[in-house]
């Protein structure tokens, strides 16, 4: 990391604004950690504790009640619960392909915001992972889904998409875990010397697991990140690939189509951004990161939402273009119901939040609008959970036998629980952002022009 | 060895083993001991470090037994005296008798461990031949219904059981004054032979006694009629086997109408082109009806219009045929035939080229919503053709020399009431029934009755047992010992297969006790026996359940009792034709007059046409419901002579215009906790004198909407290729037209296929060109395979539980569609798409191809279901047992044992055989596998191989059409296997390559090639 190219400094911005020194960088990150909360951060604690109440509850009365209290019916077997685990794992798909990918590509601009996204993806995932484990019937038995030893001698169908399911999202939420930990290690150990109590000494001291900044240390803990790095990338592809396994190894007409892996991965790069821009805007004006977390990266992050907001719009007309190539009438039909069926709403939503929004960032000026970018974030949110949405709804509530079509309508119990996910992922969030260094300190004084010992050479 | 056991072996000695032989010593005290060293006591005596050990354990086990939340063993206890025939496990069927009205069929009723659980037909009554229909499947429920009266009421207090004989007493004290001018008796139509021979005697010891007759869904007008031309008391019989043309002027004789089960059964004999000439329907009705779906022309018509078709075609037949008719009549007949036009002359010409060519082997019926001079005229009509005596027979009603059933339920019900009214009575006894809600709305029988002393014998708390003053518990069929005479004039025994579960009383026992006779009903009924000369051969007919067959070959003659008079009345009453809005009354297909409405079975049934459950609605025409700005879902408020009623609208495609129709049987303000504020009672607007239709009816809009629940939202089939019908000229030329329906590319599956060519391999085929959706599948099987019913929210949310199900799609233009339906059920596809996604393995295959369910393996992601392409899967989302109404508390076991259980009769309703589901987990069809245990464990028994016919499914079992076919597809010489061989078998989205178990032979129609000629000329035009 130390060999940071010296010649694209001259022409780049620096990554860290306003001429900060190593102390300063290391001041201002330590320092929600050190000082006591502002009183913003209880009042959003409070109301995120209090929507995961919400989502407590709504999970107690599920499990005493039975799936029944949601809306999903017959043809419809599959609602919000679904809908919303997609869309949690998709947005934690920003996070390592942040730290994992653009960290192999060398791309140092990640360095100021990729503890923040990687933390971002951890509560994502978590928050996703809730949604398989209790949309089945019998929660109490969720655990026939892993390859336990049992007296049955029966292993899980290692045909069903959902036990990969199991697999991928699982591997994903440890390895992200790991990777996010050992980034973490240094920053512990920083915080462990800077402590000024005893028990903050002493409880950063057991995370930081006896960090001194040795040679050794940082060779293995170099090696250690890289080689997770090299893990972590293939995961973040093969995650939400399987993820559209779900649907596109069934053979629903709307599901079965070979085009969704890709898509489902460029959807979830897309959606990960916008929430890691929206989630950014906010931090970085409230604990005053702004050069740190600069609008270089913003933009930058914008460019992706961009593209990757085309490859979405891309994949929308080539599934009507497939539909209609096909020739099979059942598929044909899925996707013209799709965009004038009884869900047309939800179809146009998407459209216009996930194809129409984003195009704004081709203009620079949009492109570094606070304002707009965080507006269009918003939107791209929304519109990627109605994505999942019309894919899962809409498919379903239409299929083969005319007799079977149904409508689906969620009841109050699936809006809180969606709701209550947003306390679960809030919760978290707004505690990493009192107790843990939001930035990595030590990755971004790598990239800063003191960390280059060479720097007057050339 | 002891002495005493030396001595009883004295002449013979049988050894065990060499040792015993040599008498040696160890085996001697092997002998001795029953079981081996340290088994039975405790080695060298009690010790304190034993006992200690042993107080610890049990001490530790009883802990953890008390803090388990599995729940504690239940009591099975063994029989102290064994019932002869019983194994336990193996299920009994003894032969009854159901009576619905004047509907007699003979069932088997199934007793599981001395429990009756299902009902299935009797093969040696001809009423039934061995089929069913929804009624009988769903009446075992009845029996185990918890809200049924229990005990003797006084004044809404239940009677102490010594003190019922007090109360019968006061009874035949009020009957003894005045030669029992102050009672009268109110009943039901009554089969049977017993009840009438009490009557009977009742009358002969209180002369001043009255009794009457009344219910709201009754033949009158067809018995009346038929007495107007004949002069004799009669019933029609039809034998649709021989009929090559049926006519159905506003008549349901495959659905709602009696002898429908027998009816279907001949009717679908005729349809199966490959092996009978098909037979051709003509059908006009106001709504669309099972008879009209299944009609190969159907004409929409206004109740009151369908007399003038009647005229029109009868006017062509008499005028070609000549006949016993007046020349006055035949020109006046002309005359009215040609005022109206409701249906064109071309069409009624075909029809009646049609009728004419096929003498002697046509019928021409009537519903008994038209009047006597209808069905009078048809006689004559029938007559002529020579349907008399060859397609139609007309036996003697049964009981038709009592005076009871001679006079109509309307005037008897008049009578009873000007009599009530008049003060003339003061004690009222309604037996059976339901008076006060069915009664023609004109009479107030409520007011009437609230001023007398009112007994009813009812098995509900309905409204008239409100205004009672003594309520007495009527049983079940299942729990009474009757007999009952058939329309045909068979014989038949009503047995019960279960001790009463309450203190409850038969009709014939009622009628005892008010003879001042203790009797029970076996004993009554062995008297009636007896005083009719049957003595010998009890036990034969009590194991047949058929006495005598009836004898129906007689042919009475043509008589004026004053059918040419109601003719010409008629006749001159049409030249007034309104234009008015009409409604018509009809009896509910699930509840029939509303005694069926606290069966959750039937409540939940979905109308055959309408898919409508737990409630009715308004009928009208898309075309009716624009000019009145109405649409599904709105409430109207429909009036008609003063008197209004407010109702949801339902929007039929198909219904006559200007026209409404209403159902009869709901809307109870008390019944039971499944039938009560369930959809509207019409009743209200039902007069003596519009009993059938109504017309000025005023239709006003209502603010608001209702929500009806039914199972089928979406009736046009898309253009998709599952239901595939031709007509026989198309058919005859090509008779694989459903194969070639779906092309697609060659089909290949992912994984290996197997072969699935040994052993038993299990398959179904159902006759599209048979079924005619009358429902009776599904019960039997919702009866058969404890499943439960999930009430009208849940059906809201689209959650029906019903493992087969009956697909109706309107076909054609939406003003006057065809009707096509479609039983479905798990195809068991041998590439089955649910098995493949299921995370857990819970569904998969069987060696005997059939697609399994482990319930207990099953977590319930829904995947299966999604993937299916049929949508069979059911989710039981709420644990359905225990949301039902009837459910009671469970005895709770731990701390978070809140659950409620089906209540304790309900659950005796449960066949053993098959696994009670709960919450959270996917069901469906199973192919009836626990009886194809059954039958293989049998066979295996036997040392045999199943033979084809053993193994029958309870959808295949009660089809009434035999339109189910099951069995080994392997066996080349099994129904199954040969139906799956004709031309016309078809698999559903063969494009899926799904490879399914069940396949369907594909419909034949048989239009007149003349209306088909015309019809396209009018298309081209």
């Amino acid at each position: 990391m130390s060999n940071v190219a010296v010649n694209d400094e001259l022409k780049r911005v620096p990554l860290v604004q306003g001429g900060m020194s190593f102390e300063e960088v290391t001041d201002l990150v330590c320092k929600p950690v050190e000082t006591k909360a502002p009183s913003w951060w209880f009042i959003a604690l409070a109301i995120s504790l209090s929507l995961l109440l919400l989502l407590k509850s709504m999970l107690a009365y599920l499990f005493w009640e039975g799936v029944g209290i949601w809306g999903l019916n017959n043809p419809v077997g599959w609602g919000y619960a679904i809908v919303n685990f997609v869309f949690w794992v998709g947005i934690g798909h920003a996070g390592t392909l942040i730290s994992a990918i653009l960290f192999l590509f060398r791309q140092d601009w990640r360095t100021g915001i990729n503890r923040f996204a990687e933390a971002m993806t951890i509560f994502a995932v978590m928050c996703a992972l809730i949604f398989p484990g209790v949309h089945i019937g019998r929660q109490w038995v969720a655990y026939f889904m892993f390859p336990l030893p049992n007296q049955m001698g029966m292993w899980p169908n290692f045909r069903s998409p959902l036990l990969w399911d199991v697999f991928a999202v699982s591997t994903y939420f440890t390895v992200s875990l790991l990777f996010w930990y050992v980034g973490l290690v240094p920053d512990f150990a920083t915080i462990r010397d800077r402590a000024k109590t005893k028990v903050r000494q002493f409880v950063y001291g057991i995370f930081a697991l006896g960090w001194r900044g040795a040679n050794r240390h940082w060779r293995n803990y170099e090696r250690a990140y890289l080689i997770l790095a090299a893990l972590a990338a293939p995961l973040v592809l093969s995650v939400h690939s399987i993820v559209s396994f779900d649907f596109a190894v069934s053979q629903l007409p709307g599901w079965h189509t070979t085009i969704f892996p890709p898509y489902f991965v460029a959807g979830a790069i897309f959606s990960g951004f916008a929430m890691v821009v929206t989630l950014m805007v906010i931090t970085r004006e409230l604990f005053g990161m702004k050069n740190i977390m600069t609008l270089h990266h913003l933009e930058c992050m914008n460019k992706i939402i961009l593209a990757t907001g085309m490859m979405v719009g891309y994949a929308y007309g080539m599934e009507f273009f497939m539909a209609w190539y096909s020739g099979y009438e059942y598929e044909s039909f899925a996707f013209i119901n799709r965009a004038t069926g009884p869900y047309a709403w939800a179809y146009w939503i998407m459209i216009s939040c996930n194809v129409i929004s984003p195009q704004l960032f081709w203009f620079k000026k949009f492109r570094t609008s606070i304002p707009v970018m965080f507006a269009v974030s918003i939107f791209v949110n929304i519109g990627m959970w109605f994505e999942r949405f019309v894919i899962t709804v809409t498919s379903l509530h239409r299929d083969f036998l005319p007799s079977s079509w149904d409508y689906y309508t969620p009841t109050w119990v699936d809006v809180s629980t969606f709701i209550g996910s947003f306390g679960l992922f809030f919760t978290l969030f707004l505690l990493f952002l009192k107790f843990l260094p939001m930035v990595a300190i030590a990755e971004v004084k790598m990239v800063m022009p003191e960390a280059n010992p060479h720097q007057e050479d050339h | 060895m002891s002495s005493l056991e030396n001595k009883n072996m004295s002449e013979k000695h049988y050894w065990r083993s060499f040792d015993e032989l040599e008498g040696s010593k160890e085996f001697e005290k092997f002998h001795h001991r029953e079981f081996q060293e340290g088994a039975s006591e405790l080695e060298d005596g009690v010790t304190r470090r034993n006992f200690l050990k042993l107080m610890g354990a049990s001490v530790a086990f009883a802990t953890a037994s008390g803090c388990s939340i599995r729940k504690p063993v239940q009591k099975i206890r063994p029989y102290a005296q064994m019932p002869e025939h019983l194994a336990v496990g193996k299920a009994v069927y003894y032969a009854t008798t159901f009576v619905n009205g004047e509907d007699v069929v003979g069932v088997l009723a199934e007793s599981s461990e001395g429990r009756p659980t299902k009902i299935e037909g009797n093969p040696l009554h001809p009423q039934s031949l061995g089929k069913t229909n929804h009624f009988q499947q769903a009446s075992v429920l009845d029996l185990y219904d918890p809200d049924r009266v229990q005990n003797v009421l006084k004044s809404g207090k239940p009677v102490e059981p010594s003190q019922r004989d007090a109360v019968f007493g006061e009874l035949r004290a009020e009957l003894k004054k005045n030669g029992g001018s102050d009672v009268s008796v109110l009943m039901e139509t009554s089969v049977s032979q017993t009840d009438h021979r009490l009557l009977g005697v009742l009358q002969k010891q209180y002369p001043a006694l009255s009794v009457f007759r009344y219910d709201s869904v009754n033949r009158d007008t067809i018995t009346q009629g038929l007495y107007s031309v004949t002069g004799k008391y009669v019933s029609p019989q039809y034998d649709f086997e021989k009929a090559d043309v049926v006519v159905a002027f506003d008549s349901d004789f495959l659905g709602a109408e009696v002898s429908n089960v027998r009816n279907v059964n001949a009717f679908a004999k005729r349809r199966d082109p490959d092996e009978s000439s098909l037979n051709r329907l003509y059908a006009f009705e106001q709504t669309f009806t099972v008879t009209g779906a299944k009609a190969d022309h159907r004409f929409k018509l206004k109740t009151s219009e369908v007399e003038k078709i009647v005229w029109k075609v009868s006017s062509k037949v008499i005028s070609a045929l000549g006949g016993p008719v007046s020349d006055d009549m035949k020109r006046k007949l002309a005359r009215a035939a040609k005022a109206s036009s409701v249906v064109e002359d071309t069409v009624v010409n075909a029809i009646a080229k049609d009728v004419l060519s096929s003498k002697g082997k046509s019928v021409l019926l009537a519903g008994t919503s038209q009047s006597e001079s209808v069905h009078a005229l048809l006689f004559v009509v029938n007559q002529l053709l020579s349907n008399n005596g060859s397609t139609i027979a007309y036996p003697e009603l049964p009981f038709s020399d009592s005076s009871i059933v001679r006079k109509s339920s309307l005037d008897s019900i008049k009578e009873f009431a000007s009599r009530v009214k008049r003060g003339a009575v003061k004690t009222v006894i309604a037996l059976g029934g339901n008076p006060v809600y069915a009664a023609p709305a004109d009479l107030k029988l409520k007011d009437v009755l609230s001023k007398v002393n009112l007994v009813h014998v009812t098995s509900h708390l309905n409204v008239t047992a409100e205004l009672a003053n003594v309520v007495i518990p009527r049983s079940n069929f299942l729990e009474t010992w009757s007999d009952a005479v058939s329309l045909d004039g068979t014989k038949s025994i009503v047995q019960p297969l279960i001790k009463r579960l309450y203190d409850s009383y038969s009709d014939s026992e009622v009628l005892a006790r008010l003879l001042g006779s203790n009797k029970s009903d076996y004993t009554l009924v062995r008297d009636t026996f007896r005083s009719s000369g049957l003595t010998s051969g009890w036990k034969k007919w009590l194991h047949a359940g058929v006495v005598a067959a009836g004898t129906s070959s007689v042919v009475p003659s043509l008589q004026d009792r004053g059918f040419i008079s109601s003719i010409n009345e008629s006749l001159k009453s049409a030249s007034k034709s309104s234009d008015s809005l009409e409604v018509t009354f009809k009896s509910s297909y699930a509840l029939y007059d509303g005694r069926f409405s606290n069966n959750g079975w039937l409540q939940e049934l979905p109308d055959p046409i309408t898919k409508l459950t737990w409630d009715n609605a308004a009928y009208v025409s898309p075309k009716t419901a624009k000019s009145l700005k109405l649409k599904t879902n709105d409430m109207v408020a429909v009036s008609v002579n003063g008197a209004e009623v407010e109702s949801a609208v339902y929007v039929l495609p198909g219904h006559a215009e200007n026209a409404l129709t209403l159902t009869l049987g709901y809307g109870h303000t008390s019944f039971g906790r499944i039938g009560e504020s369930k959809g509207f009672d019409v009743s209200v607007l039902r007069t003596s004198d519009d009993f059938s239709y109504a017309q000025d009816v005023t239709l006003v809009k209502r603010k608001g909407s209702y929500a009806l629940a039914t199972t089928q939202d979406h009736g046009s089939m898309e253009g998709r290729p599952h239901y595939r019908e031709a007509d026989l000229d198309y058919y005859n030329d090509h008779k694989d037209f459903a194969k070639h329906m779906v092309e697609h590319p060659p089909l290949k599956s992912l994984f290996d296929e197997r072969p699935y060519d040994t052993g038993y391999q299990w398959g179904m085929a159902i006759d599209l060109s048979k079924c005619v959706g009358c429902n009776a599948c599904l019960v039997a099987c919702q009866s058969e395979n404890n499943i439960p019913i999930v009430g009208k929210k849940e059906i809201l949310n689209g959650r029906d539980m019903h493992w087969i199900r009956i697909d109706r799609y309107f076909e054609g233009d939406e003003d006057n569609p065809r009707v096509v339906d479609q039983p479905v059920t798990c195809l068991h596809c041998e590439n089955a798409p649910c098995e493949q996604v299921c995370p857990v393995a819970a569904t998969v295959h069987s060696e005997e191809g059939t697609n399994d369910m482990a319930y207990n393996r099953c977590i319930g992601t829904r995947y299966c279901s999604d993937n299916c392409p049929v949508k069979v899967r059911r989710f039981n989302f709420l644990d359905y047992h225990q949301k039902n109404p009837q459910s009671v508390k469970k005895d709770r076991f731990h701390l978070f044992d809140y659950i409620k259980e089906p209540a304790e009769t309900v659950q005796m309703q449960f066949n053993p055989d098959v696994t009670v589901r709960m919450r959270g987990v996917m069901e469906k069809c199973t192919f009836c596998i626990q009886r194809i245990s059954t039958v293989r464990k049998q066979a295996a028994n036997e040392n045999r191989l199943i033979e084809d016919g053993e193994v029958v499914a309870a959808c295949q079992q009660s089809c009434p059409a035999d339109a189910i076919a099951f069995g080994n597809i392997l066996d080349e010489n099994s129904k199954v296997a040969k139906l799956k061989k004709r031309e016309r078998d078809y698999h559903i989205l063969e494009q899926l390559h799904l490879k399914p178990r069940l396949s369907y032979l594909a419909s034949v129609r048989n239009p007149n090639p003349t209306l088909v000629k015309l019809e396209k000329k009018k298309r081209a035009a």
